[in-house]
């Protein structure tokens, strides 16, 4: 081998890797007004646009099956009872004669049948032709009573006014307005809004945000990746990671299995369950049950209706205003309630217990935490609390009715209620009765002090401790 | 059969002419210029390749064997 044929072979290949480059950068990479950006692909180069257009007659309650990709699908109500499809064919070809020689290959399909089929022949042209780029945008119209399938991939949907849907797309927005039945809508790495269904909801979503508004019948969500927001929605399924949970006006029951999803829920006509980690709860004004569970997230909730179960660790839990019972276990947190008029029990580890206008029977069972009790109303049912290395205070309201008996380990017990009358006996236990009550008040301190006061007295020190934290910073 | 002829010069003049009438009818739009030498460009080394081994199976014909 001489040097010249060396030369010309190292000639050749460095050519020839210079115009793989310069084809590479043509195919991926542009620099225009907007600055530099870099697409993959053959959407790329000069395009050029023509259409198309095709229509027959379609009776009405039919089903049509629309199927395209790279490019979007419109469907919408016809005028007359036929199918009529606008296809729009934009060619990426570097000149006009080559484009219209190509767009005249790329042909609408409409198949008939028990399901009117409308496609392309898009698959040949890219088995044949692959390194062309072509966007197909149909816009198909039907007419009224139509049920609709769309199988879209890179493109838009919209679909309005028909009798049913089944739409799935990808890496575009989906938009389905107007369903008289049930609809059905699976999305990647696009955004989905769905309006006015009249009958059952399916959504499916992956990287992209979700909004669904006035959905008449059941609706399930499954998000991942994404915000969702749902507004007047019927009885509500949602399955979520990693989402941002929005819900107002859920005219059913609402359930929620998440994780690493916050979740915020006003107005739930029935009961409310959900779970979820890493990100708070809150909820409001709940008709039924509402069941909570958030790890390593707080919850708040308040109007609750029904009873109230809630699971909560790491994170401060706040309840207000609770019609039923509640069922509360918070570990290394707060707890602080207000307003439940049916009681229930508490069981905390770490943190402060703070229950105020309670009634009903009550028991506290706390770990490492203060227990703070104060009744909206006369003592007339039990109320048992238990702490370890903490404090008990209880406000005991006038005219209250109780048989008393408190004990401290390791702390004092200071009973001043007027009209209470208390015995204290070896070992530190300490009994007493008012008014004859025969509710049992059990307060017991492991490493701490027990103090039953006036209900007066204990809500003016209590404010006191709330403006003491207020002014104080926060954790 | 007269092997005698420059072989570099043979490719380098098919490959300027391919590349000519590639750029002049891409100039005229008929063609893609980058699209069609980035598909053909390879073609050049098969034609050398080829040319290559013509030349080796005429010197091993000639009288006297290989040179």
């Amino acid at each position: 081998v001489n040097g010249r044929r060396l030369g010309l072979l190292l000639l050749i290949l460095v050519m020839g890797g210079a115009v793989d480059a310069a084809w590479f950068l043509r195919q991926n990479v542009g620099v225009g007004a907007t600055g530099c950006r870099v697409v993959r692909g053959r959407f790329y180069g000069p395009s050029f646009t023509f259409t198309a257009e095709e229509s027959r007659p379609l009776a009405a309650a039919s089903t049509v099956e629309v199927e395209n990709a790279f490019g979007s699908v419109r469907v919408a109500q016809a005028p007359a009872p036929e199918l009529r499809v606008t296809l729009r064919k934009v060619v990426y070809r570097p000149t006009e004669d080559v484009a219209r020689a190509f767009a005249a290959r790329v042909a609408l399909q409409i198949e008939a049948g028990a399901v009117t089929r409308v496609k392309t022949n898009r698959d040949d042209l890219e088995r044949s032709d692959r390194d062309v780029g072509f966007e197909t945008h149909m816009d198909v119209f039907v007419p009224a009573g139509t049920s609709v399938v769309v199988r879209n991939e890179h493109g838009r949907v919209d679909v309005a006014d028909v009798a049913a849907a089944d739409v799935s797309g990808s890496f575009e927005p989906l938009r389905v307005e107007r369903v008289a039945g049930a609809a059905e809508v699976r999305a990647r790495h696009g955004d989905v809004y769905v309006s006015a269904v009249g009958g059952t909801l399916a959504v499916s979503s992956r990287h992209g945000d979700v909004q669904l508004e006035d959905v008449q019948g059941t609706c399930t969500l499954d998000v991942e990746h994404g915000d969702a927001s749902l507004l007047r929605v019927g009885s509500l399924r949602v399955q979520a990671a990693h989402v941002e949970l929005v819900l107002q006006d859920v005219r059913g029951d609402l359930e929620v299995t998440a994780h690493h999803t916050s979740v915020r829920a006003e107005d739930v006509k029935g009961r409310a369950a959900i779970e979820t980690s890493l990100n708070p709860i809150e909820v409001r004004r709940v008709g039924g049950e509402a069941r909570l569970k958030a790890e390593h997230g707080a919850i708040t909730a308040s109007d609750v209706d029904g009873p109230l179960t809630a699971e909560g660790t790491f994170e401060d839990m706040t309840l207000a205003r609770v019609g039923g019972p509640v069922d509360v276990r918070v570990s290394h947190a707060s707890l602080s309630a207000s307003e439940l008029p049916r009681g229930g029990r508490v069981s905390a580890l770490g943190g402060e217990v703070r229950v105020h206008r309670f009634a009903g029977a009550l028991e506290v069972q706390a770990e490492r935490a203060t227990v703070d009790l104060l009744p909206a109303g006369a003592l007339a049912d039990a109320v048992v609390a238990r702490t370890t290395f903490g404090d008990i205070r209880l406000g005991v309201p006038e005219g209250s009715r109780m048989l008393l008996e408190a004990a401290a380990t390791n702390g004092d017990v200071t009973v001043d209620v007027p009209g209470l009358a208390v015995t204290r006996e070896p070992g530190g236990r300490t009994t007493g009765t008012m008014s004859g009550g025969t509710n049992a008040v059990r307060l017991f301190a492991e490493h701490g002090s027990v103090e039953v006061g006036s209900a007066l007295a204990a809500a003016a020190a209590a404010r006191t401790r709330e403006e003491a934290e207020e002014g104080s910073p926060r954790r | 059969m007269s092997v005698l002829f420059n072989l570099e010069a043979l490719v380098l003049g098919v490959a300027l002419i391919a590349l000519g009438v590639v750029w002049m009818l891409a100039n005229l739009g008929h063609v893609d210029l980058l699209g069609t030498v980035h598909r053909w460009w390879p073609s050049v080394l098969v034609f050398w390749g080829g040319l290559s081994l013509a030349r080796w199976l005429a010197r091993r014909s000639l009288p006297g064997g290989r040179r």
